[in-house]
């Protein structure tokens, strides 16, 4: 047994099941061991894509997702999706092929100092020079990537290594999982005494949740406590959409519900989530009335960006069951049925509008449909107008249903993702949304799909533009569109056919109940290319430099601003920007 | 180094592992602290004892919890001059 087939054994034995990789030089001994073994490798078309399928069957799974690639090109292909792994605390294992170790250092064929490329952008890193480390060296880096605050390590591994005799390495054993501990009791009961004494509390979590696996313990709380709820981006379906208590999604695209809440909040919950410059607007006007009590399992979070007057660091699950017990202890909070009412009639009065002018498709209805039809599907995006669109219209039930680049942003996302979760749950439904301009990042995903015959179901949503920087441009560069156009795209139907995908266009919004059922019921691959309005935008939309109470708002036919829905709530009223204030 | 700036001196133990080093330098300057003063001597145990001294107007434990969280810092205290 050589040193790659000792390691394809290790990873059984660390529950892996699934590769996706690509091959080349410096990794071929690797891949002769997979041959004939019992792991199951996916062959992409692009190392790119093999690391957002790692990430997206990580996301969806809470397994470690792992990827493969060769040195050189193939390890620095990788790179995008191992940065969207750190900053979405991902856990991943990738694994490179390296040139021979006496050529490391001499600029040999396809040598690239992985290693140093990616120190900033991984959890951790190895670079194996001695085979006695290999065991060692692969315990730690699945312990690392799933551990505390996931992530994405790499395991850097020389071809002289790859092919070593490893008959003497002992046998793999898997690292214990480890539970962290619960913060100290002191810290809970006084989190408990501030919440039982405020007049306006608001409970605002994030992606922490679901990567704690908390979802449960969170739904508890929220439901004994009563407090009004808001999700970042990467907390969505941690609770249902139609769950009564929540206000929807926070920040720059938020819900005016769940942002002005924040905004008069007296003390703010803060749950496994970090205060994201796109949560939370302009930071030193975010929430300014609230204390703050600030529950995450990466104690580096608390007061990083704003002061936590209460800090519940370690198990998230066991600090929302005990802090449910110690706030339930205090007994009902009086103040806190009229402040709900206020929160929920207010969110009421904001409720997203879908009765769109015209005969062709708007897309926030046709996501909030084809969510009702496919309730419990798995929804990858890529990255733009259509993801937060997503985000704001999706009836999400459950956060690991919902696969987005949040941190990192990164185009090219969706599509691999999405394979990633197929593949993780074949029998599940998984539906891939993207946009003209994300979509052609990864394109070459549709030969994965058709190989496979992977059943993901693409929604591609075509404004032949890159809508997101042209909105941009329209409202703070003077409507000076700058490379935007994207009017000359193939036509996506015919493209997909090429790759042999199933593929159907839909430009009416009376055709758009069939299309999505034909979608949902198509037994393989298929995609739906929905020609939508060029000039549809985002709303709402809180500006650069603003605080979150100061959101733009727009009727859905884009020109004509909203009716104000409240006399005396003018908080939606568009607000000018200086130009010298604008900054992404 | 602005008027804001502060100075602070951190002690470490740092794992004698490849690039360790270098993440201990890469993770202060991009939480946008500088480097000014540092010294790696290896120890008894066959590890690294660092003293840096870092300036920047953010406040330090922010730096400290990042820092903690390198799987190849084995310890972190603040200390109280360059020369601890």
């Amino acid at each position: 047994m050589n040193a790659s087939q000792w390691l394809i054994k290790a990873m059984l034995a660390e529950g892996v099941d699934t590769l996706f990789g690509y091959p080349g030089g410096a990794i071929m001994p690797f891949y002769d061991a997979l041959y004939g073994s019992d792991m199951r490798h996916i062959l992409v078309r692009h190392e790119q894509a093999a690391a957002f399928a790692a990430n997206g069957y990580a996301r969806a799974s809470g397994k470690v997702g792992v990827c493969v690639a060769t040195s050189g090109p193939g390890a620095s292909n990788l790179v995008t999706g191992m940065a969207d792994a750190l900053l979405d605390s991902v856990p991943m294992v990738c694994i490179t092929g390296q040139v021979a170790s006496p050529l490391i250092g001499t600029d040999a064929f396809q040598e690239l100092d992985v290693y140093g490329l990616t120190l900033p952008i991984v959890k951790h890193s190895f670079l194996v020079r001695h085979l006695h480390e290999l065991p060692e060296v692969v315990r730690e880096a699945f312990r690392i990537a799933r551990s505390d605050r996931p992530g994405p390590v790499l395991i850097d591994l020389p071809k002289d290594i790859q092919i070593a005799d490893a008959s003497e390495l002992p046998a793999y054993v898997p690292a214990p999982v480890q539970q962290r501990e619960a913060a100290p009791d002191a810290a809970v009961q006084a989190a408990a005494a501030l919440l039982a004494s405020a007049k306006q509390p608001v409970l605002y979590a994030g992606g922490g949740v679901v990567l704690a696996e908390a979802e449960a313990q969170l739904r508890s709380f929220v439901d004994a406590t009563g407090l009004p709820s808001t999700l970042t981006l990467k907390g969505l379906g941690a609770l249902p959409a139609a769950h009564p208590h929540l206000l929807g999604m926070i920040g720059m695209h938020g819900t005016h519900g769940a942002n002005l809440a924040v905004h008069e909040a007296d003390v703010l919950l803060v749950v496994g989530a970090r205060f994201d410059d796109r949560a939370t607007g302009k930071l030193s006007e975010f929430a300014p009335n609230a204390e703050v009590i600030h529950m995450d399992a990466d104690a580096a979070e608390l007061s990083k960006l704003r002061h936590a007057d209460v800090a519940l660091p370690g198990n998230l699950r066991l600090n929302l069951q005990h802090l449910q017990q110690a706030l339930l202890a205090h007994g009902d909070n009086t103040a806190l049925p009229a402040w709900r009412d206020v929160c929920q009639q207010r969110r009421d009065s904001h409720a997203a509008r879908y009765d769109a002018p015209g005969s062709g498709v708007y897309a926030p209805a046709l996501l909030k449909r084809l969510s009702e039809l496919a309730p419990d599907a798995v929804v990858a995006c890529d990255v733009g107008q259509h993801q937060m669109w997503v985000a704001q219209h999706w009836r999400l039930q459950r956060a690991r249903n919902h696969l987005t680049s949040g941190g990192l942003g990164a185009m090219g996302f969706g599509l691999p993702a999405a394979i990633g979760a197929q593949l993780q749950n074949p029998q599940g439904q998984v539906v891939c949304v993207s946009g003209d301009g994300s979509f052609m990042m990864n394109v070459q995903e549709l030969a994965t799909l058709y190989r496979y015959n992977i059943p993901v179901k693409i929604v591609l949503l075509d404004n032949q533009v890159l809508g997101m920087v042209r909105q941009w441009q329209t409202l703070f560069f003077d409507e000076r569109h700058s490379e935007i156009d994207l009017s000359d795209n193939p036509d996506f139907a015919e493209l997909a056919k090429v790759f042999r995908i199933t593929s159907r266009s839909l430009r009416d919004a009376s055709d758009m109940d069939a299309a999505l059922a034909e979608l949902l019921a198509h037994d393989g691959p298929m995609l739906l290319h929905v020609h939508i309005d060029s000039k549809a935008n985002v709303w709402p939309l809180v500006p650069p430099n603003s605080n979150n109470t100061q959101m733009l708002d727009m009727h859905i036919n884009t020109d004509a601003p909203l009716p104000p829905p409240d006399a005396d709530d003018d908080s939606h009223v568009p607000q000018p920007m200086a130009t010298e204030e604008v900054c992404a | 180094m602005s008027l804001t700036d502060q100075q602070h001196h951190l002690q470490l133990r740092v794992r004698d592992a490849e690039a360790a080093l270098l993440r201990i330098i890469g993770t202060i300057e991009r939480r946008s602290f500088r480097v000014r003063r540092f010294s790696a001597t290896p120890n008894a145990h066959g590890d690294w004892d660092v003293q840096v001294s870092v300036s920047g107007s953010r406040p330090i434990h922010t730096l400290q919890g990042q820092l903690e969280k390198l799987y190849d810092c084995i310890s972190l205290a603040p200390s109280d001059s360059a020369h601890a």
